[in-house]
């Protein structure tokens, strides 16, 4: 019977294919639209994540670095300094502008670099990662939406910078980050003294010692851990338009299970009249299941096959034709919506199968 | 000739009734999914235009080169308003503070943006409650409300300060800036007493203008003039700055939306195109029963092209159905987000996507079917 189901699925190639074609695609459906969601929600975190730092020290009130403006002043820079003689304290410049010339600007974090290493580019992919005064490092999506490339010049607020560098992996819809220098970040994004927020440094296992005494020496900052800080722009993102992705993956695998569903069943139910007539010939039950969950496991199994062709084909389609919008696809996930899709296939071809195994051998001469 | 294609065709198609209807409901959950997600794209570009375009204003004046009213900060100099209304012709110049914050309330965050008025009457449209009477005193937007869980009379914090919630407006909702009304005291004092400077030295308590004109003067002489008298400022009537932000608002959202409305749209198309080649291509020895009976090309044609039209006149009318279920799943959901499925470009789009998969995947395997043999039908 195995034989007969493979055969029977070789024989009818054009539907066989089709049937998992329609698997694939429904499948490719919810990893394209996880890979979006993916792409945008990580790259909102991926600052705080490469940046050095246990403890984010922001302005009283502030508790995200996304959507926000936190302004802390030197005297709480100082006191930073004072409470914590031992650790590394990262002063940073850091602030939503417009990036591009007027009527085509996009909205950028710009980072300033100063003397102390730490919040620079982490990838770069052409040119210069430190920028010099007059100079900026763009992300290379944000570059090519606004035309330019390294050594043009590059309107950042009210001010023209050349680019120095063009980094990879600092780009999102929402959080594409830009670098400058530090002098040119405090002019442009007119923060005269004080920072954004400090990051601290401390020994491993004394984080919880140096939030206290930082709460204790320094006056109308906000503590926050990184990994805190990290949840909490995560959340945000998530609230902000995550949620909205997230909801189209689900509604997007409703309708891919039915589509699984729907192909599989109909595979196995148009092949009823040929499995009674096996059954009329002495196939047990057993066999007529374990013919059904052949075919069916075989149309799954090609379908989440062409599904990983499809992706790996496209994805860099997509990051070279729209390297707009991050698109990270994962493979965990393509494990687990390829069980998925497996599983929803073999439970769909269970009541043609039952049908079958029940049905009255003389149901073939009827046809 | 056309009643027998529709007959053989309606009669080929429904003859195993299981198969057609479940066929016509997953035609349907793909119509809804495609009319969904392209149905978002054009609810939150217009959900951007609806609030800077209902501006009660002849002109809005703007910091020159911003270009939009919500998704980027203004700053105009003091002096403007005076400036404005020394000109001829300017009835009132009102001030409008916009400052964006995060709302952190009831378990939710939402960056939303605080809209400090003078004189303005602000919101236009009122859902419940009452406009601003007295200090501390906030009105809310509708979306705002519903997710943080405030109605008339409660007490909301901002920058720890209570406000008591008199109002809940409507049309003032905008997928990544709601509004919140303060009146401009309020505003100011909430910051000052805050310490906030909204985390820059040139941050302006002058965000925007509001222009009313003398009744009669005509508004493209004066905006000229208004240029002239503060080249700071770039002006706008709101239909224009509706239109702005709704633009920026593509550009911005644009290839996301576009990149997952157009995966659905492919998907959607393949997906309809494929199952119903597939039906057809499993039953293609009854239709070659039409052929041995002397069905030429353009009956069997006929024939197969009525089974997905079928399918289509059947399927999209439920898919329409449940796109907007689905469209108000989602704003239930969250508020802050609407689909408009019924927006005629999305209608009109996933119709045609509709009859092209059904009939293209219905025709596709008409080459094979005319080259069967015929004996073929006579093997079982």
């Amino acid at each position: 019977m195995i034989r007969w189901a493979l055969q029977t699925l070789w024989h009818g190639r054009g539907a066989t294919l089709a049937s998992a074609g329609g698997v694939a695609l429904a499948m490719l459906l919810v990893l394209y639209l996880d890979a979006v969601f993916r792409g945008e929600a990580d790259q909102v975190v991926a600052f705080i994540e490469h940046a050095p730092g246990d403890i984010w020290v922001l302005q009283d009130g502030i508790e995200n670095l996304h959507m926000s403006r936190s302004r802390i002043s030197d005297q709480a820079i100082a006191d930073l300094r004072q409470a914590l003689p031992d650790a590394q304290v990262l002063p940073v410049v850091y602030r939503d502008v417009l990036v591009g010339p007027p009527g085509d600007q996009r909205v950028a974090y710009a980072v300033g670099i100063g003397a102390q290493a730490g919040v620079e580019p982490w990838d770069i992919g052409h040119g210069a990662a430190r920028p010099a005064p007059g100079e900026v490092v763009l992300p290379r999506p944000l570059a090519a939406m606004l035309g330019l490339a390294l050594g043009d010049t590059v309107r950042i607020g009210e001010g023209q910078l050349r680019i120095a560098g063009l980094s990879r992996g600092t780009f999102s819809m929402a959080n594409p980050l830009i670098y400058l220098e530090e002098g040119d970040a405090r002019n442009l994004l007119k923060i005269g003294d004080g920072a954004s927020f400090a990051v601290v440094t401390v020994a491993t296992g004394e984080i919880d010692a140096a939030a206290q005494a930082i709460a204790a020496g320094v006056d109308d900052v906000e503590i926050v851990r990184r990994d805190d800080l990290i949840r909490s722009d995560w959340r945000l993102a998530l609230e902000m338009g995550g949620e909205l992705i997230r909801l189209m993956e689900i509604v997007g695998f409703l309708v891919s299970a039915l589509v699984v569903c729907f192909a599989a069943f109909s595979f196995v139910a148009r092949r009823q009249s040929e499995l009674a007539v096996a059954r009329a010939l002495g196939a047990s039950r057993k066999d007529i299941f374990g013919a059904v969950l052949v075919m069916s496991l075989s149309l799954a199994l090609t379908g989440v096959l062409l599904a990983g062709l499809a992706i790996l084909v496209s994805a860099p389609l997509l990051v070279r034709f729209v390297p707009q919008v991050a698109v990270n696809f994962s493979l965990p996930m393509y494990g687990h919506v390829g069980l998925g899709v497996t599983l929803i296939a073999l439970l769909a071809v269970l009541a043609p199968a039952r049908r079958v195994a029940q049905v009255d051998p003389t149901l073939v001469f009827q046809a | 000739m056309l009643s027998n294609v529709l007959f053989v065709g309606w009669h080929l198609w429904a003859t195993d009734r299981l198969q057609a209807l479940a066929s016509v409901l997953v035609f349907a959950a793909v119509v809804a999914l495609m009319l969904f997600f392209e149905g978002l794209r054009f609810g939150l570009i217009d959900d951007l235009r609806q609030f800077p375009a209902a501006l009660p204003a002849d002109l809005v004046a703007i910091e020159r080169d911003v270009g939009q009213f919500a998704m980027t900060a203004s700053k105009l100099p003091q002096l403007s308003r005076s400036q404005a209304e020394s000109l001829g012709g300017v009835l009132t110049a009102e001030p409008l503070a916009l400052a964006p914050i995060i709302l952190t309330w009831a378990d939710h965050k939402t960056p939303s943006m605080i809209l400090g008025y003078d004189r303005a009457v602000f919101p236009r449209e009122l859902a419940q409650g009452r406009r601003i009477q007295g200090p501390r005193e906030v009105v809310i937007d509708t979306a705002l409300a519903i997710r943080h869980r405030l109605a008339p009379g409660d007490t909301v914090e901002i920058f720890d300060t209570p406000l008591t919630v008199v109002g809940i407006s409507r049309g003032t909702t905008s997928p990544f800036t709601p509004y919140l009304f303060l009146t401009y005291d309020d505003l100011i004092d909430i910051f000052l007493e805050a310490d906030l400077s909204i985390g820059s030295d040139d941050f302006s308590f002058v965000s925007a203008l509001l222009i009313n004109l003398e009744p009669g003067r005509p508004i493209p002489a004066l905006r000229a003039d208004l240029e002239a008298t503060m080249p700071d400022a770039d002006f706008f009537t709101p239909a224009e700055l509706g239109e702005r932000d709704a633009r920026y608002g593509a550009k911005l959202l644009g290839p996301v939306l576009i990149l997952t409305s157009g995966i659905a749209w492919i998907i959607g198309f393949l997906v309809m195109g494929f199952l119903r080649y597939s039906a057809v291509d499993a039953r293609l020895r009854e239709y070659a029963v039409q052929k041995a009976l002397g069905a030429d090309q353009r009956f069997l044609g006929g024939v197969l092209s009525i089974g997905g039209l079928l399918l289509v006149v059947l399927a999209f009318p439920l898919g329409l159905i449940g796109s907007m279920g689905l469209a108000h799943a989602l704003h239930a959901w969250n508020p802050l987000f609407s689909a408009m499925p019924l927006e005629p470009r999305v209608l009109t789009g996933g119709l045609v996507a509709t009859v092209v998969a059904g009939i293209t995947g219905s025709l596709l395997p008409l080459h094979r079917l005319l080259r069967l043999d015929p004996t073929l039908v006579f093997q079982r």
